[in-house]
């Protein structure tokens, strides 16, 4: 069990540069995920982690070992592949010995580990077998026990369930969150799919295009992401997002205006206006205008309707509503502590509004999430 | 996959007619290395008999059979070796390693085959005796390799390909260099291709008459396809003699292929068909 300490890493791929200087620190027992869409250098940065990826430039340490020069080997890590990369010629109970047997562990202690980690896993019935005889989920265990077994410092994974079907990957992201509790190793897990972030997550490292957007709990990204992509990138549906300007403490765009959050101020510049749609609440309040429906989808707990407020089309989530369809008007406002502005020309969050009803960003709450996220899927 | 009687039927017997059209030859001659002289000639009958180890005691005994099957083993377990070795070794590196031209390169190492091994042999044999390397065992290893590792590299080319490198990955994080990771993990994996490349460049070199006919002068270097050969018309034929020749050429060919048939046949259908 260690800390990471991530300074300055960067990837270069000949004149490409894939990671642009990344700074993170890794607390000991945390779990980060980096978050981004696919190609933005996720998967680039665990490798130059785990060493499987020279680093162009900066620093990687684990512990208080500089590792940044060393072979994988000699990292003391573990990692769990896409596509598992078990040993397709050995047993389940060889594939979790392979990396004991070559630290040259004493058999029986090789045994027991192999023993616990399988029970813990369920794989006792397996070990005799061969990877092809196995299923994408009980291929995933494996893979997760070889990890476990080793009791490195730090687990690296790569988007380990995405070779799996909707119902297993959420059984197996529990399974994951339990285990790493349980064994309170430091993880980095690397997805694309924001669920698993914010579920998993004790922080979120969102990317894109090499640079670290924002770092984060899971809730501080959704109440307050720091620039437009991470505002856009966090959240299903996604969040609603205007283009106006700044006039008189308002913003306008067409025929709307809304009045800006405390703490913003400015006049004549380019914004965006930004409001999740499950944060436009129906019925008159302050920002109240005009909703026009235009697509209506049913979610079964909640309704999504997609609709035009002063020329703009805007996404609302509402709580079940048989009776709306095309062509319903209705009230609706926007709560000002639920808006996020940016900086239209840098994409930069303004103000320092929490975008949340919590006087302080919660950084525990992460069950309650986790259950409204599902119902949004 | 069911089939119907008929049907079944018509594939068994097609099947049967291909084995015995393959197989009677070789039976033939081993018959044929077994009769005895006076009805070798005479009473051609499909029943072995009346049976006799003659033809092989003269071969062993007043011939250069002996020294010249010495010269075959030395000369194919040579190439075999060489091949297995350098194969391996290039087709890991234009798989794994990032080399500019590599298609170029294994494509060009193909371009051996598109020349009959006589275009080949000629001007091979003129540069060594140049240098001084003429009617030599090694000019003939040398030889057989130029037509034996462009098919090693290609064929593993297609199977290293094949290869996830996430399971080397994997065995790198889990405590192996670079090297064990492929001692441990590739190399295993590969077998079937390794024993098929095995096995192909055995058949070339052990059975290879043209490159030993140019390159080989003296008698005491003659390997046996080209030895048994001379032997036809420099005194009298002598039929029972050549078969029990042909018969010694063809076992260790047996030998190895009922070893490994299982081997080879995964071999060729993974690695040159889906490569
Ligand atoms: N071997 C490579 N050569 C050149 N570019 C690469 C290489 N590997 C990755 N890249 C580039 O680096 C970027 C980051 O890739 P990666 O880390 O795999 O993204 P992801 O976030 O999807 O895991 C991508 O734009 C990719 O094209
Ligand atoms: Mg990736």
């Amino acid at each position: 069990m260690a800390q990471v300490r991530l300074s300055q890493v960067r990837k270069m791929y000949g004149a490409t540069m894939a990671v642009h200087g990344v700074d993170l620190v890794i607390e000991d027992g945390e779990l980060v995920v980096f978050l981004g869409p696919s190609g933005c250098g996720k998967s680039t940065t665990l490798r130059m982690i785990a060493g499987l990826e020279a680093i162009s430039s900066g620093s990687v340490e684990i512990g208080t070992r500089d590792v940044t020069k060393l072979e994988p080997k000699d990292r003391n890590i573990a990692m769990v592949f896409q596509n598992y990369a078990l040993y397709p010629h050995k047993t389940i109970r060889e594939n979790l010995a392979f990396g004991l047997r070559m630290r040259k562990m004493s058999a029986p202690e090789i045994n027991q580990r192999v023993n616990s980690a399988a029970e813990m896993l369920g794989l006792t019935p397996l070990l005799g077998r061969k990877p092809g005889q196995l299923s994408g989920g009980q291929m995933q265990r494996v893979a997760l026990g070889r990890a476990l077994v080793r009791e490195p410092e730090v687990f690296l994974l790569d988007e380990p369930l995405s070779n799996l079907d909707a119902k297993l990957r959420v059984k197996m992201r529990e399974e994951i969150a339990r285990l790493q509790k349980k064994v309170g190793t430091s993880m980095v897990y690397v997805t694309h799919d924001q669920v698993e972030a914010m579920t998993l997550a004790d922080r979120i490292v969102i990317m894109q295009s090499g640079h670290v957007q924002q770092v984060g709990a899971p809730l501080e990204v959704y109440d307050r992401p720091a620039n437009l992509f991470v505002a856009g990138f966090i959240g299903s549906p996604e969040m609603n997002l205007i283009d106006g300007r700044a006039e008189g403490g308002k913003f306008r765009f067409n025929d709307l205006s809304l009045s800006l959050p405390q703490g913003v101020r400015a006049d004549g510049t380019p914004l965006t206006f930004g409001i999740r749609p499950e944060h436009i609440t129906i019925g008159d309040g302050p920002n109240s205008q005009i909703f026009r429906v235009g697509v209506v989808e049913q979610l079964g707990a909640q309704t999504l309707c997609v609709g035009d407020v002063g020329g703009c089309q805007v996404r609302v989530m509402m709580d079940r509503t048989d009776t709306v369809s095309s062509g319903t008007e209705m009230t609706v406002s926007f709560p000002p502590q639920r808006i996020h502005i940016f900086a239209a020309e840098t994409g930069e969050r303004l103000g320092d509004h929490t975008g949340s009803e919590e006087a302080e960003p919660p950084r525990t709450s992460k069950r309650a999430l986790e259950t409204s996220e599902e119902e949004t899927r | 996959m069911v089939r119907s009687v008929p049907s079944r039927i018509a594939l068994y017997v097609a099947a049967l007619i291909i084995s015995i059209y393959s197989a009677f030859p070789i039976y033939w001659m081993v018959v044929s290395s077994t009769r005895a002289p006076q009805s070798l000639l005479r009473e051609t009958s499909l029943v072995p008999g009346p049976f006799t180890l003659e033809y092989y005691s003269n071969l062993l005994e007043l011939t250069d059979y002996p020294s010249q099957l010495l010269n075959s083993v030395i000369v194919a377990f040579s190439v075999v070796a060489i091949t297995m070795v350098f194969s391996v070794m290039i087709a890991y590196a234009v798989t794994r390693q990032r080399i500019r031209g590599k298609k170029l390169i294994v494509g060009a190492m193909l371009y051996a085959y598109m020349f009959p091994p006589l275009l080949l042999a000629i001007p091979i044999y003129t540069i060594f005796t140049k240098i001084g390397l003429g009617d030599t065992l090694l000019s003939l290893i040398v030889a057989h390799l130029t037509l034996t590792l462009p098919l090693g590299v290609w064929f593993l080319w297609g199977f290293f390909k094949n290869m996830p490198f996430e399971l080397e990955e994997a065995a790198m994080v889990d405590g192996c260099t670079r090297l064990g990771a492929f001692l441990r993990i590739v190399l295993p994996l590969s077998l079937p291709g390794l024993i098929t490349v095995a096995i192909f460049s055995f058949l070339l070199s052990w059975t290879d008459y043209t490159f030993a006919l140019i390159m080989i002068g003296s008698d005491a270097n003659k390997t046996v396809p080209v030895g048994l050969a001379s032997m036809i018309g420099s005194f009298d034929l002598r039929w029972g003699e050549i078969m029990a020749g042909s018969t010694l050429i063809a076992l260790p060919l047996f030998g190895a292929f009922a070893l490994l048939s299982q081997y080879f046949i995964q071999g060729m259908s993974a690695g040159a068909v889906k490569g």
